[in-house]
């Protein structure tokens, strides 16, 4: 039997049965397409968690207060009422001297309600200062950042997101106006682009004062975060444990507040969405084996069919070897095509994702493609020929009765 | 060429078992024209089969063209049935998706045949039984004379010693009939043995040598005519 005839036969059956072959590519391409959809937006849920947590800034720290682990006096401080010291501007400025912090960013963070003239709402408040736009990588659209100036320094001014600009502001031209925040009032001195959420915030719907300012808004001698850019992406554990040994100097030898790196939080939350990324996995595993069983009943029922082909091909004198050639061939031409199919769809259907939510970068990994690739073709091979196989094994009158 | 010895074929059916083929020993020779009669469950077409090779028997010896059929294998018994017989049914057992011509050609394709050689014995077989026109039509687009023609191109595109046909015009009206009876008749005179199992005793009666079955047995194997073919006998 020559290569050519195999192919022609193959072509032919598939020909000649449109509706079952079409069933087939439908049964094979849709399993395909369902794990590389699927497993793309649970990947694409990650990198763009996992983005916006590097968007955090490189080298970053952050001191909070509070013990996050139950090594200190966490458990037993907590039970008693003792919540520990809370951070403060000088802690901040202890930090500031530290050889390895390039950049120190103390934040006030809170809620308040902002107003010009007649316009009133509620807003997201932050206290900081000029190095936390450096942090932050924030853009201005107009005007400027708050000033550089010491910490503890009152300064009547303010910096808007975007979108309270225009709210507040509508088509007036804000900066220059003096907003009022609180019980006090400040002179908007720039606005930011629009950005969207950019780590912790949606920076277009916030106000930005200085730290000092915050405190004083919120009548609080604390503030809710240090933020600490490393000089380096090596010095950070030297960082780390400067900090340490500063704050813990200054809080009477109490290690009552916590240091975390950019890397512990994209570690969990890459593990978080590890477990989202197999969930999918899973989800799309599960459509897999519904296109899998699909494909068993369709091939199964297509080749029995042939039960009585097979007996004739036998009576003409076709070897089982012959028989088992004519009908992998048959099979895995169907399977191929249609896991190609899928995964064309699949690409297609990630990629019209990708263009409708263009801030998600939604891609398949590639195992899960392959998976998908792997199990539609094989469970079409395998229960192409399963049939073909047994039929085979039949004496020839036995199949041709069938 | 053909020599059957014992030969018994047991079927179970529910717990009874059936004994379609009853020890029987039967002799053909090349270039004879054998009819095989009898009731229905008389075992006429299991015996066929056997002879066929689409069936095994239970038990007995066959030896067809000099091969012990019970020592082969499955591929050597593929090649046999290839080489050495022609097998004729009752529904032709077409592959509907191909052509006449594909039909006939299937043979020579897993024989491995060069493709402009198959072409030219195919076509000129189906010229030969009068299909000359039509062999690019499909067994549904052709009448049951006409399929049954291109089957019995089939069988014979592999030039087999012997042509087993099982009812060959069972499904037929009798003009067809009687034309697909011509044309074995035609291919038999040429020197292909040719053994037609059937109820029909007007076609029965037509071979040399007519063989009665009756619950597995051969109950009756005598010539038409006093002058067939002697050395053929029964030992």
């Amino acid at each position: 039997m020559k290569t050519q005839d195999v192919l022609r036969f193959s072509a032919q059956s598939l020909r000649r049965y449109p509706l079952r072959s079409s069933m087939l590519l439908l049964a094979i391409s849709i399993g395909v397409a369902s794990v590389i959809t699927l497993t793309s937006v649970g990947e694409g849920a990650r990198r763009y968690i996992s983005g916006e947590f590097a968007d955090l800034g490189t080298n970053l720290l952050i001191v909070l207060p509070g013990r996050s682990d139950t090594a200190g006096a966490g458990l037993q401080g907590m039970l008693i009422g003792e919540t520990g010291r809370d951070l403060t501007l000088d802690d901040a400025l202890a930090i500031e001297r530290s050889p390895y912090a390039a950049r120190v960013a103390p934040l006030v963070v809170g809620g308040g309600a902002a107003s010009w003239r007649s316009r009133e709402r509620d807003i997201t408040v932050i206290g900081a200062n000029a190095a936390f736009r450096e942090i932050q990588s924030w853009q201005l659209a107009r005007g400027g950042f708050l000033p550089d100036t010491d910490l503890e320094v009152l300064s009547p001014v303010c910096v808007l997101g975007s979108v309270v600009a225009g709210e507040l502001f509508g088509s007036t031209p804000p900066v220059g106006e003096w907003v009022r925040i609180g019980d006090t009032r400040c002179r908007v001195i720039g606005v930011l682009a629009q950005a969207g959420m950019t780590g912790l915030f949606d920076t277009d719907e916030l106000i930005v004062v200085p730290v000092a300012n915050a405190q004083q808004i919120f009548n609080t001698p604390s503030v809710f975060r240090i933020f600490v850019e490393a000089t380096a992406s090596e010095q950070i554990e030297r960082a780390r444990r400067d900090i340490v040994t500063i704050v813990t100097a200054r809080h009477q030898g109490i290690e009552d507040f916590t240091v975390i790196t950019q890397d512990a939080i994209l570690s969990t939350f890459d593990s978080i969405f590890g477990v989202v990324t197999a969930a999918l996995a899973g989800i799309a595993g599960i459509s897999l084996i519904v296109a899998g069983v699909l494909i068993m009943n369709v091939m199964l029922v297509a080749v029995t069919q042939r039960t009585a082909e097979i007996g004739l091909l036998k009576a003409l004198g076709a070897r089982r070897r012959q028989i088992l050639i004519l009908f992998l061939a048959e099979a895995s031409s169907l399977s191929l095509a249609g896991g190609v199919i899928g995964y064309v769809v699949g690409q297609g259907a990630t990629f019209a994702l990708r263009t409708a939510y263009p801030i998600i970068d939604f891609e398949a990994p590639h195992w899960a493609a392959l998976a998908g690739l792997g199990v539609a073709v094989a469970s079409g091979l395998v229960f192409g020929l399963l049939p073909a196989r047994r039929a085979s094994l039949l004496d020839p009158v036995e199949a041709l009765a069938k | 060429m053909i020599r059957l010895r014992g030969i018994c074929r047991d079927y179970l059916v529910g717990d009874q078992v059936v004994h379609a083929l009853d020890h029987v020993d039967l002799d053909i020779g090349k270039g004879e024209y054998v009819s095989i009669m009898g009731p229905s469950g008389s075992g006429k077409s299991t015996l066929l089969n056997v002879i066929g090779l689409l069936d095994r028997p239970s038990a007995g010896s066959y030896e067809l063209a000099g091969n012990d059929v019970a020592e082969l294998d499955d591929d050597a018994l593929a090649a046999l049935r290839r080489d050495q017989i022609g097998f004729i049914f009752q529904s032709f057992h077409l592959i509907s998706r191909m052509t006449a011509l594909e039909n006939v050609e299937l043979p020579l394709i897993l024989a491995g045949t060069a493709p402009k050689e198959r072409h030219e014995r195919a076509r000129q077989l189906l010229e030969s039984v009068g299909l000359g026109p039509r062999m690019l039509h499909r067994p549904d687009q052709l009448s049951g004379g006409e399929r049954q023609r291109v089957a019995i191109a089939r069988s014979i595109v592999m030039r087999p010693g012997v042509l087993l046909a099982d009812e060959p015009t069972g499904n037929l009206d009798t003009k067809s009939g009687s034309e697909i009876i011509g044309i074995l008749e035609a291919l038999n005179s040429k020197g292909l043995a040719l053994i037609v199992v059937t109820h029909d005793p007007d076609l029965g009666g037509r071979a040399r040598r007519r063989i009665r079955m009756v619950d597995g047995r051969i109950a009756a194997d005598g010539e038409a005519e006093a002058e067939a073919d002697a050395e053929a006998r029964p030992a």
